[in-house]
């Protein structure tokens, strides 16, 4: 193993290789902070020009890519409210707030660090278990995708702090938009209308483009004024407190790239359930903030940024040992490898050691380069911030439409962008969060074919939820964590309660 | 049991998802056993939700109850610490309008005339900026949006229905 990771160190040594990654990582982070675009666009745009190469240099010019779009995607996620990509769309919650308090600085520099960090967890987490991976996947079966998906769901609604029935109601709604069109289970169509452009579902791209960049653009329309609130006192330096702040909340930023690592390896959950996991796990952790979570919260940014770079190690468990994607990005990449006629597998552990080792350094790298990158233009970045709603609102509307469109040049998508931009603006409005209406609208489809998967198994019987051992655990864990914020009022209200009767 | 007069656009919110989850269980009895399982399930856990969240805003002791467990405020409490942000119907039916304009715009004459022309107006007609300026910005993002991808992506950007037509 210790030849074939020095191996991975020489292959990125020379200076075609650097500059191979420092034009993925720049891609990604282009690709990363432009709305709708994102990792796999980037990834798959690439693939033409790696005919030529040798299957390192592919991987290493692909590591790049993959390793920079999450960072890429903080940078929008926090001045503009847009997640670049899906995952960036928990840095949102805090990001935002600490951009319109005008610490935008402060949270790209804490979100670039944790992202480096977070990256850097993922890889060494995918070093390690590489001897144990396919015992781990293997523990996750449809009972156990099903818990998974539920609890994350709980869990997100429960971080929605007071708005807990809002955030399940979001949720229940956000699973059906999932159920529209095509069901492949049974090959119906469903909740179509007769409407063609519902009968291939509801795109998550163009859906989460409208969600928060067009109706945050329609919200701020409505509102005027600037992105940040006192144009007058906008932070653009402080980039090095963001720093300290992943330092000093070295846990947070520990547990966010364990979540990334884990939820990353299960596949198809990928980066944005880890990435909202791991904000909401976060701020139960922390029950009595100084500053709430969703207001500003240093914190809130740390934990979703380790997770969402940490899931590019995790997500590379099933793709390289059993050729089973960890996410939509990592599908792509397996095509870039199988196009290079590298057989995923146990033939791929054993026989080309170097190539993983190749992937495993080429991350690393990117991950610290694409953060220095985003910490040397932070300060430049911040100044988006004092641009006037009416230079941003007709631009970022405008790129984020074209944005919906090129992923599947469908004007179908134009529209379901335009929809979802009314649906997030009425969210904002009567304040229901948009948080658990997307993860629920991610986790949609996986979570009824995880329950079908379940019941074929247990022929049509409920109790496989709750008689094997991880499912049960996940099921205690959803009941655990809807039971959490009635625990905390009771036991508030018995410490203010004892503090009354002691006066 | 009543609701007051400021918290009644919220109740016609969840009135209206209401409606649509009541539209959608009703629609899902069309569907096989196995098609429909899983979504009824979804639906009829979301009713007494709505339910609930619909007593929430009203001016009852059962309100009251409902609100203190899931929010861990009284809705007293819930009114004070809403967003205050005066938002004017008239100001939010004109940016639909606009919104709506910039996506039938697109769908008729496609992306490349009508992004120069809606940030122009915009600039012009919403923000006040002079003609130079505005004409600067919609210059800067017809020629982004060609260069990224038409140019570097190689997308074919929409034409419009109108080109379509014409072949």
């Amino acid at each position: 193993m210790f030849d074939a990771l020095l191996e991975g160190i020489v292959n990125l040594g020379s200076i075609h290789s650097l500059l191979l990654l420092a034009a993925g990582s720049v891609v990604g982070l282009l690709f990363g902070a432009i709305p709708g675009l994102g990792g796999t666009t980037a990834v798959a745009l690439l693939i033409p020009l790696t005919f030529g190469m040798e299957p390192w240099q592919a991987i290493i010019l692909m590591g790049g890519v993959m390793a920079a779009t999450s960072t890429g995607g903080s940078v929008s996620a926090i001045l503009l409210n847009t997640p670049g990509i899906a995952p960036n769309a928990a840095t949102t919650f805090d990001g935002y707030p600490l951009a319109q308090q005008g610490k935008a600085g402060m949270a790209i520099g804490a979100a670039a660090t944790a992202s480096a960090l977070g990256g850097v967890i993922g890889v060494v987490s995918l070093v390690a278990v590489i001897p144990i991976m396919k015992a781990i996947v293997l523990l996750f079966t449809p009972p156990e995708f099903f818990m998974l998906a539920i609890f994350g769901m709980c869990a997100i609604a429960v971080s929605s702090g007071d708005r807990l029935l809002q955030g399940l109601i979001t949720a229940i709604i956000g699973l059906m938009v999932g159920f529209v069109g095509y069901y492949d289970v049974t090959s119906t169509v469903r909740f179509d209308f007769g409407i063609p452009l519902l009968e291939d579902g509801i795109k998550l791209v163009p859906a989460l483009i409208g969600l928060f960049a067009i109706s945050e653009m329609i919200n701020l329309a409505v509102k005027g004024g600037s992105i940040s609130q006192d144009t007058s006192d906008v932070e653009i330096s402080g980039v090095s407190a963001g720093v300290k702040e992943v330092f000093k909340n070295w846990s947070t930023m520990l547990v966010g790239s364990g979540y990334g690592t884990f939820i990353g390896a299960v596949p198809g959950v990928g980066g944005t359930v880890a990435a909202f996991l791991s904000y909401s796990t976060q701020a139960q952790r922390d029950p009595t903030p100084e500053i709430e979570y969703g207001k500003g919260n240093i914190k809130g940014v740390i934990a979703p940024e380790s997770a969402n770079n940490a899931k590019d190690g995790g997500s590379l468990i099933p793709t390289l040992a059993f050729g089973i994607p960890g996410s939509a990005e990592t599908a792509v990449f397996l095509g870039v490898l199988i196009l290079h006629g590298i057989e995923p597998g146990q033939k791929l552990l054993e026989d080309h050691q170097d190539l993983v080792f190749t992937l495993v350094v080429a991350l690393t790298v990117s991950a610290v380069f694409a953060t220095l990158i985003v910490l040397a233009l932070a300060k430049y970045m911040a100044l988006l911030t004092r641009i006037s709603v009416h230079m941003l609102i007709p631009t970022v509307t405008v790129v984020a439409l074209v944005g919906a469109f090129a992923l599947n040049t469908e004007i179908g998508d134009v529209v379901i962008a335009f929809i979802f931009a009314f649906i997030g603006y009425f969210m904002i409005r009567f304040n229901y969060p948009r948080v658990t209406f997307t993860i629920a609208i991610v986790l949609g489809s996986i979570t009824e074919l995880s329950f079908h998967q379940s019941m074929l198994i247990a022929d049509d019987q409920m109790s496989i939820f709750f008689t094997r051992g991880l499912s049960l655990t996940l099921l205690a864990l959803t009941i655990l964590s809807l039971a959490f914020p009635t625990f905390r009022r009771k036991m508030k209200e018995r410490k203010e309660a004892k503090l009354e009767a002691e006066q | 049991m009543r609701i007051p007069e400021h918290r009644r656009p919220s109740a016609l919110y969840i009135l209206i998802i209401l409606a649509i989850v009541i539209l959608f269980i009703a629609t899902s009895y069309q569907y096989k056993l196995t098609d429909r399982m899983f979504p009824l399930m979804v639906g009829y856990f979301a009713l007494p939700l709505l339910i609930m969240d619909l007593l929430a805003l009203t001016d009852s002791k059962i309100g009251d109850n409902i609100s203190i467990f899931f929010s861990a405020k009284t809705p007293k409490k819930v009114d004070e610490d809403a967003d205050t942000t005066v938002r004017s119907l008239k100001q939010e039916l004109m940016i639909f309008m606009w919104m709506g304009i910039l996506v039938l715009g697109i769908y008729l004459i496609g992306f490349l005339p009508c992004t120069p022309v809606f940030v122009y107006c915009w600039m012009k007609y919403r923000g006040g900026y002079s003609i130079r300026e505005s004409a600067y910005l919609s210059i800067g993002t017809i020629v982004f949006v060609y260069v990224l991808f038409e140019i570097i992506l190689q997308y074919e950007l929409y034409p419009g229905i109108f080109l379509y037509w014409y072949g």
